[in-house]
C-alpha cells in the first residue's frame, strides 16, 4: 500500500477524488497539491456535471421511470442473463439461459423510453407467435418474445456460435487461381441458401427489412444463417429512412434499397430484401461495398439512389460478368427490374454454379410496363399506366407480396399453377405492350399532332389487336377482354360491349374454349349491371354459372364467383333474403371442396356484412340482431386472414365494416383504431393514388368527424379529395363530390369558411352533373354551401342554395328512405335560413322561417339538441 | 438537390424555418420543422400522462394547427415566444385527449381536472424535454461523424449510459484507464460544441 502512495496518484484515484469518494486521506494531499492533478479533477467535474445530464436525457424515459444502470441478472423474467454479446442502435444482445428449458439463447432487448413505438399487446403477440413460427436451416430459430415493465420488449432467440458474415475467408487476391474459383463458388452456394431462408419468410409474409452481413452468421458447419427476421418490425425499430434522423448508424443504411432511402415507405416489399442481398452478394464476393458510403449521409443516398456500381468483376478476381449480371438485377434501382422473389435469385445463382445460361438478362414484365410508362411522358404515360393496370396485373404494382402471403397454404401444386397462369397472363401482357409501343408518337402514329388520350389508345389498340397476334386467337380473345375492361372502367360501355362481344365470338369459334365464353359472358354481365339492366346481368351470371358450374372438373373457385356476382346484383335489386342465399352457396360451394381460398372466401363474407349492415328492418330489434350478425361475419372474416399471417390485403374491408359498425353503435374510438389499421394495410397494398386507400382516408375522416375531431378529419378528406381529383371517370367523380361535401362540413368547424364554400361548390357541379336524382347528397351539399356563405356573411348569396337546399332535402326526407341522415341537415338548413334572412335585416322572412323550424323541431322531438340561432 | 436542401435546413434557426413555412409547397421545409418540434410535443404530452398513439395525435394536431394558424398570420413574434405559442396549443389538445379518454374510462371527473396542464407547467416541462432532445441529437450527431474512433465511442457510451466501471471497459477494449479519462473529456467537449450549436437554431424559442 505505501509503495502506491510514493506513486504519482493514477486516473482512477483523481476520478474518485473528483467526485469525493476517495477515503485515503495521504492520496487526497497528495493530489491537491498536484496542480496538474487538480487540472484533471477539475475537467473530470465539469464533464461529470454534464454527462450527469446526458446520461439523463438519454435513458430517462418521458415520465421519469427509466433508469441507466446496468441490467439486473433477472431483467427479463423467465430469463437468466450471462453477458452482453452485442449492443446496437436498435437495443442489446444478452447470452441468457431460458429457465424454463435450460437452453442457452440470444436475448434481444429493446428498452423502453422515448424511442419505444407503443405496440398493443396482442400485435406484438400475434407478430412473435408468427416470426417464432418459422423454422428453417438458415434462420436463426426465435422462441419467444414479450413485454418488459419499462414499457419494452424482448425476443429471444437461438443462440448461435458462428461468426458474423463480415469475418468469414475473405476472397484474396492473392490466392491461387484454384483456391480463388473454390471459395467463390462456396460463397455463391452460400448465398443461394441465404436466398433460400429469405424466400422461405417471405412465402409466410414475412419482410426482413434489415438484411445485412451483420445480420447473418457462418456457423461452424459453414451454415449461413440468417438473424433478426422480422425482427425489426416485431421491435418497432424503423425503417432506414427514419434512421437517418434518429441517428441509428449508417452501416444498416448502406443496405436499403433505393425506395427506402427516399422515404416512401409505400414502396416497402419482399423486394427491399432482395435489394439487400444483392449489396450482401456484392460484398461477399469482393469484400467491399459497392457505393461508397464514406461521405456525408446526403450523397450516400445520391449514391444508392442514382450511382450504378462498379460492376463486383472488375473489383475482384474470379467473378465474371454473369455474375455481375445476377448482382445489378438483384440490386437494380427500380424494384419491378430487381427479381421479383429471393427464390428466382436463388434459382439464377444456382443456375450459373451449374453452368447453365441465367435469366438475370431478361427483363421483368413489371418492368417493361414501368420503363413503357417511362418513356412516354404526359397523357400516354397516363394511358399505358392505366391501360395496363387496368387489365387487372396486379404483379405490375408490387403485388408480389400479396401472391406470397396467399401462396403460404396454399399446396405445392397449387402453387405451380399459379405461376403457369401468371406466364400465360405475362405472354398477353407482352403482345399487349407492344401494340402500345407501336403506336407511339414518335413512329409518326400520333394523332393530329399531339399524344393520343386513354381513349384513342384504346381504339388504335382495339382495331389493331387482330394483326397483332396472328395465329393467337385465344390471346387476341384475352386482349379484347382487357380492352373491353378497361373501356368499361373508363365509363364507356357501349365499346366494352363491342371487345366483349367479339371475345365471345372468337371463343365460339374456338370451341373448345368455352370458359372463355363464360369470361366474356361475365364482362357482358357487368356492363349489365352498370347499365342497372339488372335482369340481363342476372341471365349472364347465371350463364356463367352453367359453364362453370357443368365444366368437367368443375372449378369450385370459379363456381362460387359467379355465385358472388349474381348475389351482388340481387342485392341491388333488394333481393335480400336471395341475395344471402347465393353468398351462402358460394361458401358452401368452397367449403364442401375443401378449398382455401382467402381473397374469395372473404369477399363473400364481406357481402354478407353489407348484407346485414343495409338490411332494412321495421323493428329495432331485428336491425340489432342484423348488426350483430353484420359483426360476427366480419370478425370471422377479419380471423381468416389474420391466421394467414401479419398482414394481408384481404383484410381491409372487413376491418373496414368492423369500424363502420362500431361507427354505427358509437363505439368510435373502436372504429378509429380499427380504421386506421385498415387503411395501413390499404398503404402497404396499393399505390398511392389508389381509389380503396382514398376510400379509407374518407372513412377514416367520417369517424373523426363523429368523434368531434375535424382538424384530423380534415386531413382525412383532403387526403381522400388529392386521390379523387387523379382519377377520371363517373364513379371516381361521384367519390370526391362525396368527400368534399365532409370536407366542407370540418372545415366549417375548423372556421374555414371559404375553404368549404369552394368544396360545396366544387361538389355541387358534380354532383348536377352526375347524379341529378339524388336530392339528399345534392342537398348536403348545397346546405353546406349555404352555411358557409352564412358564415362569411354574405347573406344574400347564401339564400338561393340553402332554400333550393331545403327543397331537396324535404323531398330526400318524404323520399322515406334517408330520414335519419336527412332531418337534422333540414333543421340545419332552416337555422342558416334564419340567420341569413335576419343578416340581411328581412325580419318577416326570418320569422317565418323560424316559426317553422320552431315546428320542425318539436316533430323531429329533439328541439334541444340543436342551439338557438345565435343572432 | 433536395438532398442538400434538406442537410441545409438541417442546420438553418427555427426563425429561418419560420420564414420558410408561410410557402404552403415547401414540404421539406415544413419536414425540418416537424422534426425539429415533433418528438418534443410528444415527450410534453407523455409527461402528461398520455400514452404513445395519442401522445402521437396530439403532436400530430398540435403540429397541423400551428401551421395552420401561423400561415393565417395568427402568430406574432412580438406577441410571444414560438414555445409559448405551441404549448398553448398543444394544452388544448392535451385536455381534449384527456376529456376523451376520462369519458370512455369513466374516471371520475375530478381525476381528469387534477391533470389537466397549466401553461406554466407546459412551459417547464417543454424547457426540460428541449433540453434532453438537443442531447439525444447530440449524441446522434456524434455517432453519426466519424472524426471519433469506434472504440472511443463504444468506451465512451458504456461508462455513461452503461455506467459500468471504468476498469472493465479499460480491460475489455485494451485501453488504460487514463486514455478512457482523455477521451471522455474530448468527447464531452464535443458534445458540448454540438450541444451548444443545436440550441441556437432554437433561438426562436
Amino acid at each position: 500500500m505505501t509503495d502506491e502512495h510514493s506513486a504519482r496518484p493514477d486516473i482512477e484515484h483523481i476520478a474518485a477524488f473528483a467526485r469525493g469518494e476517495l477515503d485515503d486521506q495521504k492520496m487526497c494531499k497528495f493530489i491537491e497539491s498536484d496542480k496538474e492533478a487538480m487540472d484533471l479533477v477539475r475537467q473530470i467535474q465539469t464533464d461529470d456535471e454534464f454527462l450527469t445530464r446526458l446520461a439523463g436525457a438519454w435513458s430517462e424515459a418521458p415520465d421519469g421511470s427509466g433508469r441507466a444502470a446496468p441490467p439486473p441478472a433477472d431483467m427479463v423474467p423467465g430469463y437468466r442473463i450471462l453477458g452482453e454479446l452485442h449492443r446496437g442502435g436498435q437495443g442489446t444482445v444478452y447470452r441468457a439461459i431460458q429457465e424454463r428449458t435450460k437452453r442457452t439463447v440470444a436475448l434481444k432487448v429493446m428498452h423502453g423510453g422515448a424511442s419505444a413505438p407503443a405496440k398493443s399487446r396482442a400485435r406484438f403477440a400475434r407478430e412473435v407467435e408468427l416470426i417464432a413460427s418459422m423454422r428453417h436451416p438458415n434462420i436463426v430459430t426465435v422462441f419467444d418474445g414479450g413485454d418488459l415493465p419499462d414499457g419494452g420488449c424482448f425476443v429471444a432467440m437461438e443462440f448461435i456460435r458462428g461468426v458474423p458474415l463480415v469475418r468469414a475467408d475473405a476472397i484474396d487476391r492473392q490466392m491461387d487461381d484454384h483456391t480463388r474459383a473454390g471459395l467463390v463458388r462456396l460463397k455463391l452456394d452460400q448465398i443461394a441458401r441465404i436466398c433460400d431462408a429469405v424466400q422461405y419468410a417471405h412465402l409466410r409474409g414475412i419482410i426482413h427489412r434489415d438484411l445485412k452481413p451483420g445480420n447473418i452468421l457462418i456457423d461452424r458447419n459453414g451454415e449461413p444463417k440468417v438473424l433478426d427476421f422480422g425482427v425489426a418490425k416485431v421491435l418497432g425499430s424503423q425503417d432506414a429512412a427514419d434512421m437517418t434522423l434518429t441517428g441509428e448508424f449508417v452501416g444498416t443504411f448502406a443496405y436499403a434499397a433505393p425506395e427506402q432511402v427516399s422515404g416512401s415507405s409505400d414502396d416497402i416489399d419482399t423486394r427491399c430484401d432482395i435489394y439487400a442481398l444483392g449489396v450482401v452478394m456484392y460484398e461477399m464476393l469482393t469484400g467491399r461495398f459497392p457505393y461508397d458510403i464514406s461521405g456525408p449521409m446526403s450523397q450516400t443516398i445520391k449514391n444508392i439512389s442514382e450511382t450504378d456500381p462498379v460492376p463486383a468483376s472488375r473489383v475482384a478476381e474470379g467473378l465474371d460478368n454473369e455474375i455481375d449480371a445476377i448482382v445489378a438485377t438483384a440490386m437494380a434501382k427500380s424494384s419491378d427490374r430487381r427479381y421479383q422473389s429471393a427464390g428466382s435469385l436463388a434459382a439464377d445463382v444456382r443456375r450459373y454454379l451449374a453452368g447453365e445460361p441465367i435469366e438475370a438478362r431478361r427483363d421483368s414484365t413489371g418492368y417493361l410496363l414501368a420503363k413503357l410508362a417511362k418513356r412516354h411522358r404526359g397523357p400516354i404515360t397516363l394511358a399505358c399506366v392505366l391501360v395496363l393496370a387496368l387489365v387487372g396485373l396486379s404483379i405490375w404494382m408490387s403485388l408480389l407480396y400479396v401472391r406470397a402471403a396467399k401462396a403460404e397454404k396454399e399446396a405445392e401444386a397449387g402453387l405451380n399453377a399459379a405461376l403457369v397462369e401468371a406466364d400465360k397472363r405475362a405472354s398477353v401482357i407482352e403482345v399487349f405492350t407492344d401494340m402500345i409501343e407501336a403506336n407511339r408518337p414518335e413512329r409518326g402514329e400520333s394523332i393530329a399532332g399531339r399524344e393520343p388520350t386513354i381513349r384513342e389508345m384504346l381504339d388504335l389498340a382495339a382495331s389493331t389487336v387482330e394483326h397483332r397476334a396472328i395465329g393467337r386467337p385465344d390471346i387476341v380473345a384475352a386482349i379484347q377482354l382487357a380492352i373491353g375492361r378497361s373501356y368499361l372502367s373508363l365509363g364507356l360501355p357501349e365499346e366494352a360491349r363491342q371487345q366483349a362481344e367479339g371475345a365471345q365470338e372468337i371463343a365460339r369459334q374456338l370451341d373448345s374454349s368455352s370458359q372463355q365464353i363464360a369470361d366474356s359472358e361475365e364482362l357482358l354481365g357487368w356492363l349489365a349491371n352498370l347499365n342497372k339492366n339488372y335482369d340481363e346481368a342476372i341471365e349472364r351470371f347465371t350463364k356463367v354459372l352453367q359453364i362453370r358450374e357443368s365444366a368437367n372438373p368443375a372449378d369450385p373457385v370459379l363456381v362460387a364467383k359467379a355465385l358472388l356476382a349474381i348475389a351482388g346484383v340481387e342485392y341491388s335489386l333488394k333481393h335480400f333474403e336471395r341475395s344471402l342465399a347465393l353468398v351462402d352457396e358460394g361458401l358452401a360451394v368452397l367449403g364442401e371442396a375443401g378449398v382455401n381460398d382467402l381473397s374469395l372466401t372473404v369477399k363473400l363474407l364481406n357481402h354478407k356484412t353489407r348484407l346485414f349492415f343495409f338490411w332494412p328492418r321495421d323493428s329495432a330489434l331485428e336491425s340489432k340482431r342484423d348488426m350483430d350478425n353484420a359483426q360476427q361475419i366480419a370478425l370471422t372474416a377479419q380471423e381468416l386472414c389474420e391466421d394467414q399471417g401479419m398482414d394481408v390485403p384481404d383484410l381491409i374491408t372487413p376491418l373496414n365494416n368492423l369500424a363502420m359498425i362500431a361507427k354505427s353503435r358509437a363505439e368510435l374510438e373502436l372504429a378509429e383504431e380499427q380504421m386506421r389499421e385498415a387503411l395501413r394495410l390499404c398503404q402497404r397494398f396499393y399505390p398511392s393514388n389508389h381509389l380503396r386507400i382514398a376510400g379509407m382516408h374518407r372513412n377514416l375522416g367520417l369517424v373523426r368527424q363523429d368523434r368531434g375531431n375535424h382538424v384530423m378529419a380534415e386531413q382525412d378528406f383532403e387526403q381522400a379529395v388529392k386521390i379523387y381529383r387523379t382519377h377520371p371517370g363517373p364513379t371516381p367523380r361521384t367519390y370526391l363530390a362525396r368527400s368534399l361535401v365532409p370536407l366542407g362540413v370540418s372545415r366549417i368547424e375548423v372556421g374555414d369558411y371559404p375553404a368549404a364554400r369552394d368544396s360545396a361548390r366544387e361538389s355541387i357541379v358534380i354532383l348536377r352533373e352526375l347524379n341529378p336524382g339524388n336530392n339528399l347528397r345534392l342537398g348536403l351539399a348545397l346546405a353546406l354551401e349555404g352555411a358557409a356563405l352564412v358564415e362569411l356573411g354574405d347573406f344574400q348569396a347564401a339564400i338561393a342554395p340553402l332554400l333550393e337546399a331545403y327543397d331537396a332535402l324535404v323531398t330526400a326526407e318524404l323520399d322515406g328512405q334517408s330520414q335519419k341522415v336527412a332531418r337534422d341537415p333540414k333543421l340545419k338548413c332552416m337555422r342558416d335560413l334564419v340567420r341569413a334572412y335576419e343578416g340581411l335585416s328581412m325580419p318577416e322572412e326570418a320569422g317565418s322561417w323560424r316559426g317553422r323550424l320552431d315546428v320542425a323541431r318539436k316533430k323531429a322531438g329533439n328541439a334541444n339538441r340543436l342551439d338557438e340561432p345565435s343572432q | 438537390m433536395d438532398d442538400r436542401y434538406r442537410e441545409l435546413l438541417r442546420t438553418t434557426t427555427t426563425t429561418s424555418l419560420l420564414e420558410g413555412l408561410f410557402n404552403p409547397d415547401d414540404e421539406v421545409v415544413w419536414q425540418a420543422f416537424d422534426t425539429r418540434y415533433r418528438p418534443i410535443i410528444i415527450a410534453v404530452a407523455r409527461r402528461l400522462g398520455l400514452t404513445g398513439s395519442d401522445a402521437e395525435d396530439v403532436a400530430q394536431e398540435t403540429l397541423i394547427q400551428f401551421v395552420r394558424d401561423y400561415r393565417a398570420g395568427r402568430y406574432q413574434r412580438e406577441r410571444g415566444r414560438l414555445r409559448g405559442w405551441i404549448v398553448g396549443i398543444a394544452r388544448h389538445r392535451v385536455i381534449d385527449m384527456q376529456r376523451s379518454r376520462g369519458r370512455r374510462k369513466e374516471v371520475p371527473g375530478a381525476t381528469a381536472m387534477e391533470r389537466m396542464p397549466q401553461d406554466n407547467e407546459m412551459e417547464k416541462l417543454w424547457d426540460e424535454e428541449l433540453d434532453r432532445s438537443i442531447l439525444r441529437q447530440a449524441v446522434e450527431e456524434l455517432r453519426k461523424t466519424t472524426k471519433t474512433s469506434e472504440k472511443s465511442i463504444s468506451a465512451f457510451e458504456q461508462i455513461v449510459f452503461d455506467r459500468r466501471p471504468v476498469n472493465a471497459v479499460a480491460e475489455d477494449l485494451g485501453m488504460t484507464p487514463h486514455d478512457i479519462y482523455v477521451s471522455r473529456s474530448r468527447i464531452t467537449m464535443r458534445l458540448r460544441e454540438i450541444a451548444e450549436r443545436l440550441r441556437n437554431l432554437y433561438e426562436a424559442d
